[in-house]
């Protein structure tokens, strides 16, 4: 690719841009990975290599800022993704949780890292398809992410047939879907179902309802280890006692704050917090 | 685990069949319907997945299927249509001939081995934990 | 009904960047190019796939770049290095690329429609320089054109 910066290396520009707007940590072996996203970003702003793109940024261009943010963050996610976490929230978490709150008769859910929605959608139809009885609760799904184009298509809910070949089950797509022309279009009664907002998980969160169920998967591998303990803690403050943690597959626990109980359900791990 | 994957496309075959031996299967290729149908019936032990295309010479992927479905001895096969046929009407016939999946092409290998896992084919852990892209 | 009602230059690129997406490594962005069609015809031999489409709306979908990409395009595909290729399979593999095209423009028509099976040709598409009569999208893939060409058969050649 010619798009490489042959005479000035800015990739330790990239590196510190990037953590200070996202968090996110590049080491060197990820320099091919600025280069490779940033070249659409280079091309679409009419630009002839990212020495350009630094000295716009440089000059403070917002535009541009949101897209090299949105073109670095991984926005790699699929329908159900590795499956049995949604296993155990179908098993498991949900029936726990409707028993604790049986009484108000609310349950809310967020989906952390969304993405481009295949997750907090995924719960949705987890929702409306095995919790019937959900119909008569306030059910609130929290969706946020840090990308702004993600999210952007997450809220309108259109997705490729390269998307929808990523773990959907041919049934949910029949039943949830209709085609627009070379899209597909998640019905409405699935869109009203979730919030979608954004959110730097790495700097000061707003106020956030307690929740029921937080899904915070395949994030916290991003973080430096302090940034992974800020978020683990906001993510307890913000768990009614009770609620459920669910984390990346490949994600460790190590870090995980106090007072969570490793439960093993559906051959995967959820973390519930003591109640006091 | 072993596969039988069907398709008039020689590169689409090798596609597919280096995504599944990656995974530890032992694959078969058939060229069209029929092709497939003398190759279970002649095999010693049935496949436990076939990956079918749809527009095909001799037989195509839906006739094949429902052929397939017909008896009771192959019954216990998974069976994937991998097609670019995306219409939702497709879909339906692709199921109601016997299809357990669908899956559209173009597709990727995350895409297949998630669908894999959907259908509950064992896909090895470390695949599956590879399945993060970036 | 005219086919090239149902297709823009948008729904093209859509489509051949997820083939790509699906078919090379992350390295390999297919980006539009306004220079492919120039491109193309200073690169080496060239090889095109065509399918054709019949039924409501009558065309055919063709697929051109060098031979050079299309052996790691098939090389890609079959998995094996570019010298262990024969003719037969880059051939094979072209093909099967114009028919994943082909299919997903298909399916942007209203039914009913059918799909042939691909003809490959060492030829350049005829119209490339803009004159067919339908769509023509230009793409950049490592550095190399690629053409995907959907001519509207209701349309009268200029």
């Amino acid at each position: 690719m010619t798009l490489t910066a042959r005479e000035e290396d800015t990739f330790p520009f990239f590196q510190d841009y990037i953590f200070a707007k996202s968090a996110i940590v590049l080491t060197e072996e990820k320099r091919y990975l600025v280069e490779t996203r940033l070249a659409p970003v280079v091309q679409q702003a009419n630009l002839s290599c990212l020495g350009d793109l630094m000295r716009a940024l440089l000059r403070g261009d917002r535009q541009l800022e949101t897209a090299v943010v949105d073109a670095m963050t991984t926005n790699e996610t699929s329908w159900f993704r590795d499956k049995s976490p949604f296993e155990a929230l179908r098993d498991h978490v949900l029936a726990e949780r409707m028993t604790a709150n049986s009484g108000r008769r609310a349950l809310s859910i967020w989906s952390a890292a969304c993405s481009t929605g295949q997750e907090p959608y995924s719960v949705a139809m987890i929702l409306e398809a095995h919790f019937p009885e959900l119909s008569f609760w306030n059910v609130e799904i929290l969706a946020t992410d840090l990308a702004a184009g993600a999210l952007a298509r997450a809220r309108q809910g259109r997705f490729s047939a390269l998307e929808i070949n990523r773990g959907l089950p041919a049934a949910h797509l029949l039943q949830y879907f209709s085609r627009e022309g070379a899209h597909f279009q998640i019905n409405d009664s699935l869109k009203r179902r979730v919030l979608f907002q954004q959110l730097n998980l790495a700097q000061t969160w707003p106020v956030i309802p307690p929740q029921d169920v937080i899904l915070l998967r395949n994030v916290l591998i991003y973080f430096d280890a302090p940034t992974r303990q800020r978020v683990l803690a906001g993510v307890r403050a913000n768990l009614r006692p009770g609620g459920f943690l669910l984390l990346g597959a490949a994600e460790t626990t190590r870090e995980l704050v106090g007072g969570f109980v490793p439960i093993s359900v559906a051959g995967t791990t959820v973390y519930q917090l003591k109640e006091n | 685990m072993r596969a039988l994957v069907v398709d008039d496309s020689r590169a689409m075959r090798a596609l597919l069949t280096n995504i599944l031996q990656s995974i530890g299967a032992e694959v078969t290729q058939a060229k069209d319907g029929c092709d497939a149908l003398a190759r279970l019936r002649s095999a010693d032990r049935l496949p436990d997945l076939m990956l079918v295309d749809w527009h095909m010479p001799e037989m195509d992927g839906l006739e094949l299927i429902k052929q397939v479905r017909k008896d009771p001895a192959w019954k216990p096969m998974t069976v994937m249509m991998v097609t670019t046929e995306s219409e939702q009407e497709n879909m339906v016939r692709a199921l109601l001939a016997g299809a357990d999946e669908y899956l559209i092409k173009p597709f990727t290998r995350d895409a297949v081995l998630e669908k894999l896992n959907l259908l509950g084919v064992h896909v090895p852990e470390q695949a599956l934990a590879a399945l993060t892209g970036g | 009904m005219p086919l090239i009602e149902h297709i823009s230059p948008a729904t093209i690129e859509e489509i051949a960047s997820q083939l790509w997406a699906s078919l090379v490594p992350a390295e390999g962005v297919l980006l539009p190019s306004a220079y492919a069609v120039e491109r193309l015809r200073r690169a080496g031999e060239p090889i095109t796939a065509a399918v054709s489409i019949t039924g409501s709306c009558d065309g055919t979908v063709e697929l051109c770049c060098p031979r050079s990409l299309a052996r790691s395009i098939a090389a890609s595909m079959f998995c094996v290095a570019e010298s262990d290729l024969d003719e037969a399979s880059i051939t094979d593999a072209v093909g099967e690329l114009a028919n994943i095209v082909g299919g997903n423009v298909k399916s942007l028509l209203p039914p009913p429609t059918a799909l042939s099976i691909p003809v490959v040709t060492t030829a350049r598409a005829a119209g490339d320089d803009g004159t067919a009569a339908g769509c023509v999208v230009g793409f950049d893939l490592l550095g190399e054109p690629v053409l995907v060409l959907v001519r509207d058969a209701s349309l009268a050649p200029a």
